[in-house]
């Protein structure tokens, strides 16, 4: 992997966990309802809530974590050219950061296949 | 430059004169025929919308018979869609992003020829089956059933079908070259941070399609072998489903709309700063949103499906996702009215239309973000609302941004300045009529009117808004004949535009003109994000050759290729010359395609064996036969051409080639899945016996075949044995093929049920696949031997190793799950 390639995967890394949660979310969703996982009842809630849940947080925190790291980043940056990197990259983080958190919350609050 | 040394330039990069010129590869040539041909089309299409608002000008109106009307607005919508809105903004990315980065040409100039081509022949494909009455009529999204052999028995959606894959081979093709210009073709210096906002804007878009259109081709394929051949996909009744067509629109259909506007925005982006005179605010902000815009815009592609019966949890992610891209867009257009108020702007015609965007497409977005709730999608659903909507984002996203941009580039292209009274009566006429169109089909939609019904009864309250509606359209076409008329005079009697007539900042502007066919007489070496506000004087010195490749040499048409983050020359890209490779492969590919549609398959078969052979010959062409030294190149900078390194131009392209790949086979594989869990019938009556021993060949051939290319590479790198893994590679290329070629002969009947053939198209992508991959295993070796390959110049080799890492990883994935997932799906 090229220094180039780095760079553009690290600016686009919180929109691509973006990506992957929401094929996962809706992806899990789909698999979860075919196969009756909604059926099983576990922890108050049913099986398939809770592991859409659980899917659902794991993403938000990769995602909170590469905006800490870009962040940090940032502020250590000395040259123009990595602030400019870093500083996108905290932008585009804290935008999928709001879209992992804002597409996912609906879960715990609704029923998954009806 | 001296004036010898300028004809030498001249000389070097010249088309041919005449019907030679057809042999022509040049971007700026090129660019300008794709705007030119997007053009025409755009008129046809706008003539089609005429059609459609006479109709509807009154009820139960004998204007069209419905047959009639019904290939009116599919063929408005295809023609607008396909084959103006994308193709005018890759004419518009073909002709400027070179001249904007700092380059002479585009990464792979006979591709960008190759690619107008097939978009003109796909284009004709279409506009053939309208003159002889029998242009598709299932709307422009092509919904199964209705556009299943059963219901749509004709001709008219197998043209949809091969016309606009044709076209979309040229779309992919234009992605992975622009995407490959921007990160490694640029100016000296020109580093990711100083990168002018319309090179991020084609970047992300390029890659948005290189993403985006695989599933739409994949869908278009499996469309055209159900109607050709029988092989159920869609077919409820046999273990397909419609929705799995949806899905495969759609996932290409909604990032579409932002591969429109991006490029449109990146317009917008360019001209307000100089207009507002003053650098962009937010510059960082608006990379960061372009970014997010492109991946968050693959996540609604379900909104165009919410009454179809998704559960309500699936509907909420889809509806989540369209309100939040919203904010990315809003980052963009508050970062434009800042730079506006932050600046002294000066109301020039181009700014005008820019305001015509601002409130045409924030009207739009507005709408589209309703349209994201799922109760009122619901109510408004298949109704005029929703054609109000779209086209208020269409309009307003694409339309007058490129109004804006024909009117600022146009004394780049023409060397004449624009006259702005008639660009000025142009400009109200459309922004009127435009809102008088389409505003009032909100309320027609609200009352209830549904789309595509080519006629209406008197009585239900619809008839003057209809007929407002359609003089609304009327009006909005008198204005695009005054900008026809404008443009026709301006070439005739448009004054001498002075250089650099916007006081722009961009190095578009850094060069006479018009331009001259290499753009500049030296590639510049850029220090600030606005080269031209930074150093006025920097045309001069172009001219004069004070920066890279001033002197030409050997007969090779140079340009610099760049590290992809710092802009640090890295290499002389050597590039071709006018070639009739172009041609004859669209010709190949025309009589694919034709011959596919005449069921005339031994014909379209030939086609494809002697595109197949052009390319190889056009592989052939490239390349060095001994190494070569490192050149000054200008700033005392001595470089090697792009053969003799690592990464050039070819390696970074066949990346972005299997990107798109990787885009159609997890579409493919997202079919299978979602038939097997979703479509009705299914587990299928009868399932492919596992036999392990046929699992066991191909993947063993698979990872020979890959440790195989690997070895020659880097044999090749040290200097070791090359040749001999080159045919080793073949040779399991040749037994893996052979492996996926024996699945279909074990299945049931491929008309039987969509398992068979779906399991059937899976094991023919992994043959296909390795394949070629035994060609270009093969290909190689020749190369090797004929003595293009050395150590230094390992290009060759480097893509083969690169080819067979894909085709192991997709063929094996690919076994594993036509051979092993029966037993592991629900």
């Amino acid at each position: 992997v090229t220094q180039g390639a780095r760079i553009l995967l690290f600016i686009a890394a919180g929109q691509i966990v973006w990506s992957v949660c929401f094929v996962v979310l809706y992806g899990g969703l789909s698999l979860g309802c075919a196969a009756g996982t909604e059926q099983v009842r576990m922890l108050g809630t049913n099986l398939l809530t809770l592991l859409l849940t659980l899917l659902w947080l794991a993403h938000v925190a990769i995602v909170a974590w590469l905006l800490r790291l870009s962040w940090q980043r940032w502020h250590a940056a000395s040259d123009r050219p990595g602030t400019f990197h870093y500083r996108t990259a905290t932008l585009a983080n804290v935008v999928a950061l709001a879209a992992t958190f804002w597409i996912g919350f609906p879960i715990a609050i609704t029923t998954p296949c009806t | 430059v001296s004036a010898a040394r300028r004809d030498e330039l001249e000389a070097l990069w010249a088309n041919p004169p005449g019907w030679r010129s057809l042999s022509a590869v040049n971007h700026g040539t090129i660019g300008l025929r794709f705007l030119a041909t997007a053009f025409v089309y755009f008129l046809i299409g706008g003539v089609l919308a005429m059609l459609i608002r006479a109709q509807l000008a009154s009820p139960d109106a004998a204007f069209m018979s419905h047959e009639a009307y019904n290939q009116v607005f599919t063929m408005h919508g295809t023609v607008m869609m396909f084959l103006f809105a994308i193709p005018v903004h890759e004419g518009l990315a073909f002709y400027l992003l070179p001249k904007i980065l700092g380059a002479r040409d585009l990464a792979f100039p006979r591709l960008t020829a190759f690619g107008w081509w097939c978009y003109l022949f796909g284009g004709l494909m279409l506009m053939g089956g309208l003159v002889a009455g029998v242009a598709p009529s299932s709307g422009w999204f092509m919904y199964t059933p209705l556009s299943s052999g059963v219901f749509s028995p004709g001709i008219g959606e197998d043209i949809w079908l091969l016309g606009i894959t044709f076209v979309e081979i040229s779309a992919v093709c234009a992605g992975v070259e622009l995407t490959v210009t921007v990160l490694k073709m640029r100016a000296g210096g020109m580093a990711l941070h100083r990168m002018p906002l319309f090179a991020w804007y084609v970047l992300v878009t390029a890659l948005m399609i290189v993403v985006g259109f695989p599933p739409l081709i994949l869908g278009s394929i499996l469309l055209e072998i159900e109607r050709a051949f029988d092989l159920p996909f869609f077919d409820p009744t046999r273990g397909g489903h419609p929705l799995f067509w949806q899905h495969l629109f759609w996932l290409f259909g909604h990032p579409e709309v932002y591969i429109i506007f991006l490029p449109a925005a990146g317009i917008i982006s360019t001209l307000i700063p100089v207009f507002a005179r003053r650098p962009i605010v937010g510059y960082t902000w608006i990379v960061a949103a372009v970014i997010a815009t492109g991946f968050i815009s693959f996540g609604l592609w379900v909104h165009h499906m919410f009454t179809v019966g998704i559960p309500h949890l699936g509907l909420v992610f889809f509806a989540a996702a369209s309100m939040i891209v919203a904010v990315p867009t809003a980052i963009q257009l508050f970062a434009w009215i800042a730079t506006l108020w932050a600046g002294r702007p000066r109301l020039e015609l181009p700014l005008l239309y820019l305001f015509g965007f601002l409130f045409v497409f924030v009207a739009g977005g507005l709408t589209g973000v309703m349209l994201a709730l799922v109760p009122f999608n619901w109510q408004a659903h298949d109704t005029h609302f929703v054609v109000a909507h779209m086209h208020y984002v269409l309009v307003g996203g694409t339309v007058f941004p490129l109004l804006a941009g024909a009117y600022y580039w146009l004394p780049h292209v023409t060397g004449r300045m624009p006259a702005p009274v008639l660009g000025t009566v142009a400009f109200w006429l459309i922004f009127i009529g435009f809102n008088l169109t389409f505003f009032i089909m909100h309320l027609t939609g609200l009352e209830g009117m549904p789309r595509r019904v080519y006629t209406y009864p008197a009585g239900l309250g619809w008839e003057d808004l209809n007929l407002l509606s359609s003089i609304g359209g009327f009006v909005m076409a008198a204005g695009f004949a005054v900008f026809v008329l404008d443009m026709a005079l301006h070439g005739i009697f448009g004054r001498p535009a002075p250089a650099n007539p916007w006081s722009a900042h961009t190095l578009d502007w850094a060069m006479p003109t018009p331009p001259p066919v290499y753009n500049f007489a030296s590639v510049p070496h850029v220090t600030s994000r606005d080269p031209l506000m930074e150093a006025p004087g920097l045309r001069a010195e172009l001219d004069e050759g004070r920066h890279y490749l001033a002197t030409p040499r050997r007969g090779w048409r140079e340009t610099l290729g760049v590290d992809v983050v710092t802009g640090r020359p890295d290499q002389i890209i050597l590039l071709a010359a006018p070639s009739w490779l172009p041609l004859w492969a669209g010709l190949a590919m025309a009589t694919f395609f034709f011959g596919f549609l005449a069921g005339l398959y031994p014909v379209a078969a030939l086609g494809a064996l002697i595109a197949l052979v052009i390319f190889l010959k056009w592989g052939w062409a490239n390349g060095l036969r001994a190494d070569p030294e490192a050149v000054p190149a200008g700033h005392d900078t001595r470089l090697l051409p792009h053969v003799a390194t690592p990464r050039p131009p070819g390696w970074w392209g066949l990346l972005f080639t299997l990107v798109a790949d990787g885009a159609f086979f997890a579409s493919l594989l997202f079919g299978y899945v979602f038939l097997w869990v979703v479509a009705p019938d299914w587990p299928p009556p009868r399932l492919l016996q596992l036999d392990p021993v046929l699992l066991a060949v191909t993947l063993a051939a698979l990872a020979i075949a890959w440790l195989a290319a690997r070895s020659a590479h880097l044999g090749n790198e040290r200097g070791g044995a090359r040749d001999s893994w080159l045919l080793l590679a073949t040779l399991a290329a040749v037994a893996a093929t052979a492996a996926f070629l024996v699945v279909p002969t074990r299945l049931g009947p491929l008309t039987g049920h969509a398992y068979d053939a779906i399991v059937a198209v899976m094991a023919g992508y992994g043959a296909f696949h390795t394949g070629l991959g035994a060609i270009f295993a093969g290909f190689a070796y020749l190369r090797c031997r004929a003595g293009f390959v050395s150590p230094m110049r390992s290009l060759d080799v480097a893509l083969v190793r690169m080819w067979w890492g894909y085709t192991a990883a997709v063929g094996a994935i690919t076994a594993i799950a036509v051979h092993l997932a029966p037993w592991a799906l629900p």
